[in-house]
């Protein structure tokens, strides 16, 4: 029912979008002089994967010497919710740079989970400072949500609280686990499918009207016709007439031209045979 | 009710036999293992965390393993962090053993501070399966006190979860363990030499003795924010070249602002008398200067750059004057001054002195080559060897060198190397420029930031001036 393929990416672009803003955090260690021991920039992935790709890829010859390396970050998305308070018009729509004519995008709440594990807490605080100045409590991107009609939308994605976890009580068989958890909201935009073409120009407007009602005996008695009148001369041949109607593009300056025509001829237009019958 | 004082519980002969039994077990039924003391760098006694260490040693020691049946623990486990493996092990080593054999080394290399027990945070090598052990807990009560007596510690370890520690141990199958696993910079070097000598010449003036050889700061005065005019008294010829000109040379030390030191750039001829020298601008006060007249023929008037060079990123050995070489005169003292243009090039040669004079050829100048140049590709990399950007200062090891695609990946490096400068090899003196470098690239295979950070440049529109997403 609801009818033809489309996919504008918009979720996954969503997804990208909110995990390139943290790709460049980078943890800092000093020696007991300040020096700069080391700086590395803390591992991002997205955290759901396949259970056969993470294993053939992350422990390819069976033989990891380590556990796990860190500092590294996650993140995921955890919901996607209407967002009444952006809602517009359903039917209201936009033209967009190309011409194309465009129904308004659905309003929509994509929330993220990025979750920070660290082995020191410092390295968190490092990670965590990093990231939390630049939410106030939004940071927007501008977003090519759908490609094929250039449109940029300004995407806030809102810091919506932290929390932490820190397991250092207990007895000393399980080590300690130091994650920090950021939840964001993404105030994202759904469109709907896009025509492959630009908006046209209704060229012609044919109303016709009938002595009475029934289908099978009425036969058209007064034909309204509308069409475009041009206002300037398209074709260059010293006059505006009839002749350049067929140039005129949408968003031209134009008129319309009314006409109103009486039968007795007792036909019908066929719409098959685009003619009187 | 007290004990039956016919039985003593233990004796020390008794003892010994026991121990002697438990390290003759361990040493047939156990395995060779390698203990690497931690070496606390830096400790945040605040968070109570120990923030940089490093494993610079290993002593080989007989462990029983008792984890007979495998390994103890969660196995692999599929978490939001990726593959995380929780590997358990437990190890029993003589308490004997380490005492006699372990704790004194470490007394030897950590002093006072060193544990004479085996260590929470120490690692295990085993070679057995080419793996990593921290020890999480030193269990030294079990078996409990048997004829008054504790003979082993039960180590328990689990996989190590490694950070950036540095592992260097001189044993190339522990240190190469990390090599691939921190998070590794590629780096492409330049197959071609970046930069090129500059070349210049020496003006050459043949009479119209008098000339300023010298500028002598008398006061250096303070407060100069900008570099001040030096003003030369014009000469008495009367033609705009044959007025000397010199430029001052600012320092900052602290807050204290002063003039350094006054260059000529023209020593102008036709001087019968000692010109007045006058400091103006730069915002600072009380700085003197006195000129030196030298009233000889045929000396140098200036230096005209002839080619700038390139590459000079850093300031180039002083340039000299090769020839003629007259017994009994002075040869001028230069300066290159260097601009950060094209890669690096060489803007102005000054004189600090513009020499005696006298001679009786066209002097020949030289420009030493950019250091940037010196001893480049002359040698390779080697693993896990420190390396050094000439420019930058920053500092990492090398994980890996392919010399015939110009390759070198770098691990746990201390800041940013800069595209276009030189890495250097501590051991090694291997120099190559840096042509390109992938950020930071994650050997590890969890890490995608690359991936995500080229997917969201096709997507996210960064000319877009927006007042919420500054960064």
């Amino acid at each position: 029912m609801l009818g033809s393929y489309f996919y504008h990416q918009i979720l996954r672009k969503t997804i990208i979008a909110f995990g390139t803003i943290f790709n460049d955090i980078e943890v800092c260690h000093t020696d007991s002089s300040g020096n700069v021991t080391s700086k590395n920039r803390v591992a991002l992935s997205y955290g759901p994967a396949q259970k056969f790709l993470a294993r053939i890829e992350q422990q390819k010859n069976l033989a990891k010497p380590v556990q796990i390396t860190l500092p590294r970050m996650s993140f995921e998305q955890t919901g996607i919710s209407y967002d009444a308070t952006r809602k517009s018009s359903v039917t209201q729509t936009f033209k967009a740079s190309d011409g194309k004519k465009v129904f308004m995008p659905v309003p929509y709440n994509v929330d993220f989970e990025l979750n920070i594990f660290t082995k020191l807490n410092d390295d968190a605080l490092q990670i965590v400072e990093q990231i939390l100045p630049y939410f106030q409590p939004s940071f927007t991107v501008t977003l090519d949500l759908v490609e094929s009609i250039g449109e940029k939308r300004d995407i806030p994605i809102i810091l919506n609280n932290i929390s932490f976890q820190d397991d250092y009580e207990g007895d000393f068989s399980t080590r300690r686990a130091l994650i920090y958890t950021l939840n964001f909201t993404a105030k994202t935009y759904l469109f709907g499918p896009i025509a492959s073409s630009v908006e046209g120009l209704i060229r012609k407007v044919n109303v016709d009207m009938y002595g009475n009602t029934s289908i099978k005996t009425a036969t058209r008695e007064v034909r309204y016709t509308v069409q475009p009148e041009p206002k300037k001369d398209y074709n260059n041949d010293g006059e505006i007439t009839v002749e350049d109607r067929p140039f005129i593009q949408p968003g031209d300056d134009f008129g319309f031209s009314e006409e109103t025509t009486f039968f007795q001829d007792g036909r019908n237009f066929s719409p098959t045979q685009q003619s009187d019958i | 009710m007290p004990t039956n004082p016919l039985f003593l519980h233990g004796t020390s002969d008794e003892q010994n036999l026991i121990q002697d039994l438990v390290n003759e077990q361990i040493r047939m039924f156990g395995s060779d293992v390698f203990y690497l003391p931690r070496k606390i760098i830096n400790k945040d006694t605040i968070l109570g965390e120990v923030e940089s260490s490093s494993f610079d040693n290993r002593f080989i020691i007989e462990m029983f393993i008792a984890s007979d049946e495998g390994y103890g623990g969660a196995g692999d486990v599929m978490t939001k962090f990726g593959l995380n493996i929780k590997d358990d092990i437990t190890f029993v080593v003589s308490r004997e053993r380490f005492e006699l054999f372990i704790s004194p080394m470490l007394l030897s290399i950590y002093g006072s501070n060193a544990s004479l027990r085996p260590r929470e945070g120490d690692l295990i090598y085993l070679p057995l399966v080419r793996r990593l052990f921290e020890i999480k807990f030193v269990e030294h009560e079990k078996p409990f006190y048997q004829l008054k007596k504790n003979y082993v510690y039960e180590l328990q370890c689990e996989l190590y979860e490694y950070q950036d520690e540095e592992i260097d141990t001189s044993d190339q199958n522990i240190d190469d363990i990390v090599k691939d696993v921190p998070y590794v910079e590629m780096i492409l070097m330049n197959t071609d030499a970046v930069g090129a000598t500059g070349q210049a010449e020496a003006v050459f003036i043949e009479n119209n003795p008098g000339f300023v050889r010298q500028i002598v700061l008398n006061n250096d005065g303070n407060g100069y924010d900008t570099t001040p005019i030096v003003s030369i008294e014009p000469s008495p010829v009367g033609l705009a070249t044959a007025n000397a000109t010199a430029v001052a040379v600012t320092r900052k030390v602290g807050d204290a602002k002063s003039v350094e030191e006054i260059l000529i750039t023209n020593t102008g001829y036709g001087y019968t008398t000692i010109p007045t020298v006058t400091i103006s601008g730069g915002g600072g006060v009380g700085a003197a200067a006195t000129a030196v007249v030298q009233e000889s023929d045929n000396w140098i008037k200036q230096i005209a750059i002839t080619n700038s060079g390139s590459g000079y990123r850093t300031q180039p050995a002083a340039p000299f004057i090769t020839d003629p070489d007259v017994s009994g005169n002075t040869k001028p003292s230069l300066v290159a001054i260097t601009t950060t243009s094209g890669g690096g090039s060489i803007f102005e040669i000054r004189m600090r002195d513009a020499g005696s004079g006298g001679y009786t050829n066209q002097p020949i100048m030289t420009i030493n080559e950019p250091f940037s140049l010196v001893g480049l590709g002359t040698a390779e990399y080697k693993l896990s060897e420190v390396v050094t950007g000439e420019v930058s200062g920053a500092t990492a090891f090398v994980a890996s060198w392919d010399i015939n695609n110009m390759q070198l990946r770098v691990y746990s490096s201390t800041g940013d190397f800069l595209q276009g400068e030189n890495i250097v090899g501590s051991e090694t003196g291997a120099k190559y420029n840096i042509n390109l470098i992938a950020k930071h690239a994650a050997s590890e295979p969890y890490s995608k930031n690359d991936e995500i950070e080229q997917a969201a440049d096709l997507l996210i529109d960064f000319s877009e001036d927006n007042p919420f997403g500054t960064y």
